[in-house]
């Protein structure tokens, strides 16, 4: 947010990056599934020269093959709520070899990933690092908590960010049906979610105590 | 003293009608919903798959000359608290061949949720070719607070499905429906909605 | 005839006057009046949330408004430009000429013309007023696109009411048109004798008729997934969010014709005027327009090439969405033959009608690009399909209408406008007009999606031409109200002609045209 209304400087590629890049082969037709889960969201990036519609409930193809390898940046296509201008897609089209180097890297990594959701955390890291998780809610809720009256909650003092530790982290995960609440158990580790609640709970006016460990969440998964 | 009765027959006859026609489209757009569901069973438009039942699918050769891959994929949408994955990823299957797969499905709520599944196929000329004869997804499902169940789904891919077609992506969404079934019937449970045999619901 | 002739006669006796006279009016000449100040109202209130968004995109980042209060705005821009300042214009351009095109006393149906103008001013003021409510106004886009417009607060529950609203009144104009067409001709006037602008409206009403029930429909499903638990477009329920879309638009492209058919009529009307010659093949105008209608109900799915579909739906709806351009091109075809070899002159509503013909097409060739199925993929959703639709819609429908109001000003107030003003109004729109849209079809080929608060850095320069030109844009409307203004309160006298020798019943009245016309049905040879 402090970028969008130039506090800091803007990137390159600014709306234009991701923290996870999809990664995939060159010179092997790659064909993608495309499914939403609120609403309808597109699919596009435009050096590959099309686009298709993700709906929630169905399930849309498209295929591409890229020839050179590099990194390909896109955008959600199709109007989908508050933050559409700010749904980047970004592809990394890696060689052959180097795909499968990066394959065998990304399986280590996932190792560790399982090691650090298993150890207890303190209230302190858990709170650093929900800050930084909490990224994810500002456009909504706000950098402050506070929500946007009538159309998006406030955190503070809401009866979920205060009330039973279980149905927090269940609204986190599964989202709120009906509303833009989304889930978000299939884009945050256990170790994120833990976090974010924990924060949720503990700052931005909450003062509950409650610490959430990444064994508590990855119990309900 | 309203304007119509002071209009000229001629008049009275045209407004007459086109007061009609207009209630006809009215009409026309939600006759469009049922129309429309006729339209994607004859096409397989946005994936939507249909029904058979084993008595057609048995009478059916077997295609032993070709193999089609058939994936599966789930996912549990915003507002179920189920974790629900396909058993395996993907198997090979004979066009005309009766085929079984299974889905996990895990409540991880702590009540009763019921949840219903939608199926969709891609690509779109594969669905109009791909039917089912049993599926999880005809009935409404329920799972007990933390309850584990296995869902089977039995279908096969018509041998006249078009020679282009290798790879088949089978995907469920599964949805909360708790606001479309009444409430006594999730506290009545299970009994009597234990995966009844092939009993096609409107949609499937 | 003649009990329609007397319904009007007790109206001379008691003028109702001040306000009063204004809601109580049953006047043809008086109800397309109130039609045309309304929609020109509308086109302020629309062209103000447009700078709002032209604004916001000056820059990369965000800096005025926050991308909620975005999407309010384009949502809300595109409703009150559609059903607010286009469609209501061209009512009340009917409201006004067909009777006297015609040679009719009035529309047939006074009183249901008062009621259908009245409803609009309650249409649009609880659909503004949703902007104020808590939670902001309606922001899913104003497709309405179920399954986000189902999120949204009660906003969207009055723009549901207010389309209602339109809707019927709407509906009511055009049995009113259609009953003046068929049953109040003056004698002699026969069906291919009417002039273009009755014909092309003649077909438009039909459209509404068959079309606006369609919408009213399936925004009365979008109303009842919200509130009642049905799932027509919800898949929880068995519903599907794409029927939404195709129920949507068997509706939104016969309503893009509604747009701008009447347009095409008013240039129809100018163009034999300033070449001095009668309008080229008649005959393959009408029945182009008529084909145009026709083709419009089996095109609908090319806005929704992208959502998945089958190979025979994507082959078919490309061939008839291209078969459209048959028609048009005839069309055009036409009004260039109608001034080859004319004595032409380029007075205000001529500039504008050749305008028209030109910038029309350039939209019309974009639309032929966007039906190329596999190239759409790309375009779909993109700044291209904005730049587009801006030049069907601006640069045809709007900008006949201006042209229009200064071919008919003359005979409406007895005075002529300042033709230099007029001019210098011509040239400023059309100059900031191009300005404004042409880039945008550059944003879109270089990838910048639409309906975005904020883009990436490399669409900065084109955003920032099309943000300047969009201000001039807005500016230069301000010197249209001018001379409006100007020309009702004064200036050199009209002469009945107003214009060389031009065609059609209208200009054989006085002018301006007295309150009544034609209560003796003209003769017509």
């Amino acid at each position: 947010m402090e970028v969008a209304e130039g506090i800091e400087p803007k990137g390159a590629n600014y709306l234009l990056e991701v923290d996870k890049p999809l990664v995939i082969p060159t010179n092997r037709k790659v064909r993608f599934l495309l499914t939403a889960n609120d609403v309808i969201h597109a699919w596009w990036i435009p050096q590959f020269g099309t686009k298709k519609d993700a709906i929630p409930g169905y399930i849309n193809e498209l295929w591409t093959l890229v020839e050179k390898p590099g990194t390909y940046r896109g955008q959600c296509a199709e109007l989908c709520g508050k933050d559409h201008g700010f749904m980047p897609i970004v592809v990394e089209a890696k060689s052959p070899e180097q795909f499968e180097a990066w394959l065998a890297s990304e399986k280590q990594g996932q190792a560790k990933d399982t090691a650090d959701a298993a150890r207890e955390w303190s209230k302190g890291e858990l709170l650093t690092h929900g800050e930084k998780v909490y990224a994810n809610c500002v456009a909504c809720h706000g950098a402050d908590g506070k929500g946007m009256p009538g159309a998006f909650p406030a955190i503070t003092g809401n009866p979920v960010a205060t009330g039973p530790v279980a149905a927090h982290v269940s609204v986190v995960m599964n989202g709120k049906t009906g509303t833009a609440m989304q889930a978000f158990k299939n884009q945050l580790s256990d170790l994120d979610i833990a976090a974010v609640v924990t924060y949720q709970r503990n700052a931005l006016g909450n003062n509950t105590g409650d610490i959430v460990q990444p064994t508590q969440v990855n119990s309900v998964r | 003293m309203t304007a119509a009765t002071q209009q000229p027959p001629a008049n009275r006859r045209l407004i007459f009608r086109l007061v009609l026609a207009v209630f006809a489209m009215f009409g026309f757009g939600f006759a469009l919903v049922p129309l429309y569901d006729v339209f994607c069973d004859i096409t397989g438009l946005n994936g939507k798959t249909g029904v058979t039942d084993s008595r057609t699918v048995e009478a059916t050769p077997i295609d032993k000359d070709r193999w089609v891959t058939v994936e599966f994929t789930g996912n549990a949408a915003s507002g179920l608290p189920w974790e629900f994955r396909p058993t395996v990823a993907k198997m090979e299957v004979q066009p005309g061949a009766l085929t079984r797969a299974t889905y996990i499905a895990r409540n991880t709520s702590n009540r009763t949720v019921v949840g219903r599944a939608i199926p969709s196929v891609t690509p779109g000329e594969a669905a109009a070719h791909f039917k089912k004869t049993e599926c999880f997804c005809f009935t409404e499902q329920y799972l007990d607070a933390g309850e584990t169940k296995e869902m089977t789904v039995q279908f096969v891919v018509e041998p006249d499905i078009p020679r282009s077609v290798n790879t088949i992506t089978l995907s469920y969404a599964f949805f909360n429906t708790e606001k479309f079934v009444k409430q006594k019937k999730i506290t009545a449970k299970q009994q009597d909605t234990k995966l009844e045999k092939t009993h096609p619901g409107k949609k499937s | 005839m003649a009990t329609a002739d007397a319904a009007h006669h007790d109206e001379h006796h008691a003028h109702p006057t001040g306000i009063l006279r204004w809601i109580t009016t049953t006047n043809h000449k008086d109800i397309g009046t109130l039609y045309l100040l309304f929609s020109l109202t509308m086109f302020m209130v629309g062209g103000l949330m447009a700078l709002v968004i032209r604004a916001e995109l000056f820059q990369p980042g965000l800096q005025v408004v926050d991308p909620h209060f975005f999407n309010q705005m384009t949502t809300m821009h595109a409703l009150v430009m559609i059903f607010g300042a286009v469609m209501p214009g061209f009512v009340g351009f009917a409201n006004w000429m067909l009777p006297m095109m015609i040679g009719a006393p009035d529309m047939a149906l006074p009183r249901l013309n008062n009621w259908s103008f009245w409803i609009l001013p309650f249409a649009f003021t609880m659909l503004l007023s949703s902007l104020l409510t808590a939670g902001g106004g309606p922001a899913s886009g104003w497709t309405l696109y179920a399954p986000l417009s189902i999120q949204g607060g009660m906003s969207v529950d009055m723009t549901i009411f207010a389309i209602h609203m339109m809707g019927v009144s709407s509906i009511l104009g055009a049995i009113n048109v259609i009953v003046t067409i068929f049953n109040m001709r003056a004698p002699g006037m026969t069906l291919l004798k009417m002039p273009l602008f009755v014909w092309t409206w003649l077909i438009t009403a039909f459209l509404l008729i068959a079309v606006m029930p369609v919408l009213a429909g399936v925004v009365t499903m979008l109303l009842t997934d919200r509130h009642f638990d049905t799932a027509f477009f919800n898949p929880a329920g068995g519903g599907d969010p794409v029927m939404f879309q195709h129920i949507f638009w068997f509706f939104g492209h016969p309503e893009v014709y509604i747009l701008i058919l009447p347009a095409f009529g008013i240039i129809s009307e100018i163009i034999p005027t300033f070449s001095r010659k009668p309008l080229f093949g008649y005959t393959t105008m009408v029945l182009a327009t008529a084909g145009i209608a026709f083709l419009s109900f089996i095109v609908w799915a090319h806005h929704m090439f992208t959502v998945g579909m089958p190979l025979a739906g994507e082959l078919f709806f490309m061939y008839s969405t291209m078969l459209i351009a048959v028609p048009t091109g005839v069309k055009v075809f036409n009004w260039v033959s109608t001034m080859w070899r004319g004595s032409l002159t380029f007075e205000t509503p001529m500039l504008f009608a050749i305008a028209v013909v030109f910038l029309f097409t350039i939209g019309g060739f974009s639309g032929l690009m966007l039906a190329i199925t596999p190239a759409d993929f790309q375009y779909h959703d993109t700044y291209f399909v904005v730049a587009h639709f801006h030049y069907v819609l601006f640069s045809g429908s709007i900008m006949a209408m201006m042209g229009g109001a200064y071919y008919w000003l003359p005979k409406w107030t007895g005075h002529m406008y300042d033709e230099k003003l007029g001019k210098t109004h011509f040239w400023l729109n059309t100059i900031f007009f191009n300005i404004t849209f042409f880039p945008q079809h550059f944003l879109g080929l270089a990838g910048m999606p639409r309906r975005i608060p904020d883009y990436a850095l490399q669409f900065t320069e084109f955003n920032v031409i099309s943000s300047i030109g969009a201000f001039g844009l807005g500016l230069s409307q301000l010197l249209f109200v001018y001379v409006v203004i100007k020309c009702v309160r004064g200036g050199e006298k009209a002469s009945d002609e107003v214009w060389e020798q031009p065609r059609g019943l209208e200009w054989t009245v006085p002018s301006p045209a007295p309150y009544h016309t034609f209560e003796t049905p003209p003769r017509v040879a």
